[in-house]
């Protein structure tokens, strides 16, 4: 049975990720080169990550990575490139994510008001010519 | 075509009697009797002064009979007509609240929310001084406390579906575009917990220090600094639990 | 020139405060102002729609704006409907009682009643609304209609159309002839917008056939003399029937040859020419790159048609399209589905690289959910040039069903059942099932939950809850009582391959056997324990599940029992059917299912053995073959069996969508084999054989099946059966 194949993110191609040289190339540059950036950083040195990955499915199994590649790049203060790096699936690290999350509000439905609440009485107020 | 006067099955009724015994309807609690009776002052007597104190009086009674929608209608008719009324502040602020008090759980649709937030935030601009807009500010964070619960809970679902650039990129919107509300620190820690499954080990530590340096009293700060000494958040060895078995059923 | 205000007098309101008057001016005291701001005033003014007449006249330094304020409704009533109730119209028309009376929002309103008419099929219509002025500037409000005579659609016809015959056309559009039988429908009235729909379902009907030149010159309604109906005729140029012509490849993508792509397609040269089967070409070449990780394809078939020698060439452009990645998907209008729930079904995830075959199909899985009453997946540009946004907006609808059925069967008599089920259960996509189901001889009653995506995989797991009470004592004098759960799982394995694994666990009580039972009945008293694991695997390429018409089903399932339990025993279960149209709309089905039973350490009980007869085995009565107590005439049930059915279906030449279908069939099959030993069993395999004819009618109330069989091969013990008779309703 065929494996179902996806790829996600900005799988950027290599060859145009060997045309920017660190301490010349600008911005402007890996824009035009690699498009714009997947996410870029939050605090620190100013960095460019093109984020992608290639995972296999098959059956009732999990989605399995088969390729990861991610890209960074960090320029300095002028916006020139000062570095680059390349990551694939062995740098990444197997995470147990914390399950608790900060509680939010709001009125949840409760099982008797739906099971009942909402047999064909939905949206019972839209006229015959939809608003 | 029909030539006599349509027939009025309404008495027409002095504007004093019809104002008293709605209030006292409204009084006893029956807010369901009252609101069409406030109705009935404004409808026949719309140019005395009671009518327009009679319909903030219905819409009142509307919002207490959780009749929202008519309610809400009867403020933006009641704020048209009067905008430099006395009592216009509290029909922006009752606006807001009809909105509020229908805000749903964080898995769905936040228009309400929205809807809520920008109401009252109208009401702030427009009257600084006016006495709800203490209480309106206080609401203004709640709801945008809880449009940040949305972008988390999209991100959560990304992160464990593997899809760790749609996480962090939700997560970023949570530090970008609500820094004042009370889902930052988590959103810290899922960016240090994305980066780090990444390999981005350099953001990972950056974000796992932002998060110490603003809250350091926080349990999320503790889980960065677990994740970043040790590998692994707290409490958690590698490998998915069966509790999840547990949690995805019910 | 300009004029210094120190004083703006307001004359002329009454209800409307003076000092709302002022705010809404643009013109403040103590400004100077010059004619454009007056006008500005004006304007601003008219705009709230709350006057009927202003003028604003500068006096020395005062201005003196004198406004005419428009009348506030106090009653609306409408005269003259008989067809729409007062409410209805009500909800429709904006103005309503103590809001502010204009010339434009009746007129308005006039059309929004008119529109309400059209579409419930009376275009011959008129509203004329009467005003009624009362003291204190009030006015009553009344719209006085005629509502005119429905204007039904009395025949359809069509001229020009050679190849396919006016019926079968008329059953490809929306718009239908008006019938008596046809209540439950509102196509049968004239509206424009459904008849340019239809114009678009011939065109594409007619290129799906090969007929490449195929156009509708013109669609046109004209009322009868009588002015009650309308008669429809569509005037069509069919034009010549294409085949395909030279399949070729334009390819600018490096590393991609037309090798490749050359099994993709169907649009074979020499097969008759379908315009669908091109635009599946394009979706699957589009996919097959995807994989290959070319995220931003433009695939466009580019025809070049030959009309001499009639046929159609396509050269597919494969090309490099506009780099765009996904910047975040909304999700809009779930106010009971979660959002995951939805987002799951995404074949995209943000950061990802846009593709609009991706964004049609995650529409599809959308709304193959069933929660929504609309789905609509659109995307419009990003923050930056190469982003795109996607919204997913969907209008909720009602995913709870209480059902009640009732239906009659020779077979079973009565038969009737009722249930409530809530499909997006908390609108976690979950499904919950209760259901009561009976007859004479069986009542069952059972609780059924399942999550689709368990553990987030593409894994639907449940459990089930049941308890089965079955009267079998008028055919082998006992009664059974089984009470039990099952939990299962099902995942795809491919396209159209599917696995489900389940554990069983039930205990059954075989009671009030009658004094006069067959021994090997009697002695099969009590109650025993089943534990059981099983698993079924299918696979299912038929066009529809409830009136198949093309397409295979195979599937083959074992259970185990044993682990535990009172029983051991391993149970084989193969079915299958072929559908494939043999003429226009006659379709040859062939369906066969068989089974086979095998104790592991001792022998198979009745409660688990086979049963046919009567609604798997036409021709015969309920458990009328199989192995029989000679003496005492009970029916045992069987080890082994199997049923085949040759089915050919065909429709009586009654419009289409009566639902009304014939049957001409045969069954064959037999029953045999049992553990228990005697001289007084009767265990044949010969080949039982029956033939017939049937009809089934799917009625807006319910389906009625009726067949007339003949057993021609059987064995002297067996029960036959001629006539069957089943109506079932949902409601």
């Amino acid at each position: 049975c065929s494996p179902r194949v996806a790829t996600h993110g900005n799988m950027v191609d290599i060859d145009s990720l060997a045309a920017i040289e660190p301490g010349q190339s600008d911005k402007g540059r890996v824009l035009a080169l690699l498009g714009s950036p997947s996410t870029e950083s939050e605090f620190g040195q100013e960095t460019w990550m093109y984020i992608a990955n290639r995972t296999e499915q098959t059956a009732f199994f999990a989605e399995d990575v088969i390729e990861q590649r991610v890209i960074y790049i960090a320029f300095d203060g002028d916006g020139i490139v000062d570095s680059i790096g390349r990551l694939n699936q062995e740098d990444g690290k197997r995470i147990e994510f914390v399950n608790r999350k900060t509680e939010t509000a709001g009125q949840k439905i409760s099982f008797l008001q739906q099971l009942f609440g909402n047999i064909g009485r939905f949206n019972q107020e839209n006229s015959p010519l939809g608003n | 075509c029909s030539s006599d006067e349509p027939k009025l099955e309404y008495v027409e009724r002095p504007v004093e009697e019809l104002y008293n015994e709605a209030v006292d309807t409204a009084l006893e609690g029956d807010y369901k009797k009252a609101a069409p009776l406030f109705d009935e002052v404004e409808r026949q007597h719309p140019y005395s002064v009671w009518a327009t104190q009679a319909q903030l009086m219905a819409a009142y009674s509307q919002y207490q009979s959780n009749k929202y929608d008519e309610a809400i209608g009867a403020l933006d008719r009641f704020i048209q007509l009067n905008p430099s009324n006395a009592n216009v502040d509290y029909a922006y602020y009752l606006k807001g609240l009809c909105y509020y008090e229908q805000i749903v759980d964080v898995g769905r649709d936040q228009k309400l929310t929205r809807n809520a937030m920008e109401t009252l935030q109208e009401l702030v601009q427009r009257f600084p001084g006016s006495k709800y807009s203490r209480d309106a500010l206080l609401k203004i964070d709640l709801t945008r406390n809880h449009l940040a619960g949305k972008e988390m809970e999209i991100g959560r679902f990304y992160l464990r579906q593997g899809q760790y650039l749609a996480a962090i990129n939700r997560f970023k919107r949570v530090v970008e575009n609500y820094d004042t509300t009370d889902q930052v620190p988590e959103a810290l820690h899922r960016l240090t917990e994305a980066y780090a499954a990444l390999g981005l080990h350099e953001q990972a530590e950056r974000t796992a220090a932002v998060l110490g340096h603003n809250y350091p009293g926080s349990e999320w700060y503790q889980d960065s600094y677990a994740l970043m000494t040790t590998g692994a958040n707290r409490g958690t060895g590698s490998g998915e639990g069966l509790l999840g078995l547990g949690l995805w059923v019910f | 020139q300009t004029m210094q205000v120190d004083e703006i007098e307001v004359v002329g309101t009454q209800r409307v405060d003076p000092e709302t008057v002022r705010s809404y001016m643009s013109v403040k005291v103590g400004d100077v102002a010059d004619a454009a701001m007056l006008d500005r005033s004006l304007k601003a003014l008219f705009g709230t729609g709350l006057f009927a007449d202003v003028s604003i006249r500068p006096e020395g330094r005062r201005l003196i704006v004198t406004v005419v304020e428009n009348p506030v409704i106090n009653r609306i009533a409408f005269e003259g409907n008989k067809r729409i109730k007062d409410e209805d119209l009500g909800r429709e028309v904006q103005l309503q009682p103590r809001r502010v009376f204009t010339r434009t929002r009746v007129q308005q309103d006039v059309q929004r009643i008119l529109d309400v008419y059209r579409l419930s099929g009376r275009f011959a219509a008129s509203v004329e609304p009467k005003v009624i002025q009362l003291e204190q500037n009030r006015v009553d409000l009344v719209f006085e209609i005629d509502e005119g005579p429905l204007t039904r659609i009395r025949s359809i016809s069509f001229i020009g159309n050679k190849v396919f015959s006016d019926s079968k056309l008329r059953d490809k559009i929306q718009t239908k002839e008006y019938a008596f039988w046809r209540i439950l429908t509102t196509t049968d009235t004239y509206d424009p917008d459904r008849l340019s729909f239809d114009r678009e379902l011939l065109r594409r009907f007619y290129l799906s056939e090969g007929y490449a030149d195929f156009k509708v010159v013109n669609a046109v309604a004209e009322l009868t003399p009588d002015q009650k109906d309308f008669v429809v005729t569509f005037t069509l140029e069919e034009g010549e029937q294409y085949t395909f012509g030279e399949i070729d490849y334009d390819i600018r993508l490096k590393g991609i040859e037309a090798e490749a792509l050359q099994p993709l397609i169907e649009t074979i040269p020499g097969e008759t020419y379908d315009a669908d089967l091109v635009d599946d070409a394009v979706d699957e070449i589009t996919d097959y790159l995807g994989t290959l990780g070319f995220a931003f394809v433009d695939v466009r078939p580019q025809p070049n048609q030959d009309r001499e020698g009639r046929t159609v060439g396509i050269t597919y452009f494969v090309g490099e399209g506009p780099k765009v990645f996904v910047e975040r998907i909304d999700i809009e209008g779930n106010v009971r589905t979660l959002d995951r729930v939805i987002r799951r079904e995404f074949q995209l995830a943000e950061g990802d690289a846009f593709n609009t075959s991706k964004m049609r199909r995650s529409n599809r899985r959308i709304r193959n959910l069933g929660f929504f009453k609309s789905v609509d997946v659109t995307n419009r540009e990003g923050s930056q040039p190469d982003r795109t946004v996607i919204t997913a907006t969907v209008e909720e609808q009602s995913t709870g069903e209480i059902s009640f059925g009732i239906g009659f069967s020779t077979v079973d008599s009565v038969i009737g059942d009722i249930g409530i089920r809530e499909r997006n259960l908390l609108g976690r996509g979950q499904d919950l099932r209760l259901k009561f189901s009976g007859s004479t001889n069986r009542q069952q009653f059972d609780v059924g939950f399942t999550e689709p995506y368990f553990m987030d995989r593409d894994v639907s797991a449940g459990f089930d809850l049941f308890r089965i009470l079955r009267d079998e004592t008028d055919d082998s004098s006992f009664k059974e009582e089984s009470t039990g759960a099952r939990l299962r799982a099902g995942y795809d394995l491919a396209e159209d391959l599917r696995h489900s694994v389940n554990y069983l666990i039930k205990t059954t009580e075989i009671k009030d056997v009658e004094d006069d039972a067959s021994r090997f009945v009697r002695d099969q008293e009590g109650s025993e324990t089943v534990s059981q694991i099983g698993h079924v695997l299918t696979y299912d390429t038929r066009d529809s599940r409830s009136d198949p018409t093309e397409g295979y089903f195979a599937s083959i399932g074992n259970d185990l029992a044993g682990l535990g339990g009172t029983v051991a025993h391993l149970r084989t279960n193969v079915r299958g059917a072929y559908y494939v149209p043999i003429y226009e709309d006659y379709v040859l089905g062939l369906i066969g299912e068989g089974g086979y039973i095998f104790g592991l350490d001792d022998d198979v009980g009745i409660a688990e053995r086979y049963f046919v007869g009567g609604n798997n085995f036409r021709g015969f009565a309920r458990n009328g073959i199989g192995p029989r107590d000679s003496d005492s005439g009970d029916a045992l049930g069987g080890n082994t069996y199997y049923v085949g059915t040759a089915e050919v279906g065909f429709p009586l030449g009654l419009p289409g969508d009566l639902g009304i279908k014939g049957f001409v069939f045969t069954d064959v099959g037999s029953l045999y084999g049992i553990d228990d030993s005697g001289s007084e069993i009767v265990d044949s395999s010969k080949l039982r054989a029956s033939v017939g004819t049937g009809l089934a009618w799917a009625t807006a109330f319910g389906l009625i099946r009726i067949d007339v069989a003949q057993a021609v091969l059987k064995e002297d013990v067996d029960d036959t059966e001629i006539f069957r008779f089943s109506f079932g309703t949902r409601f």
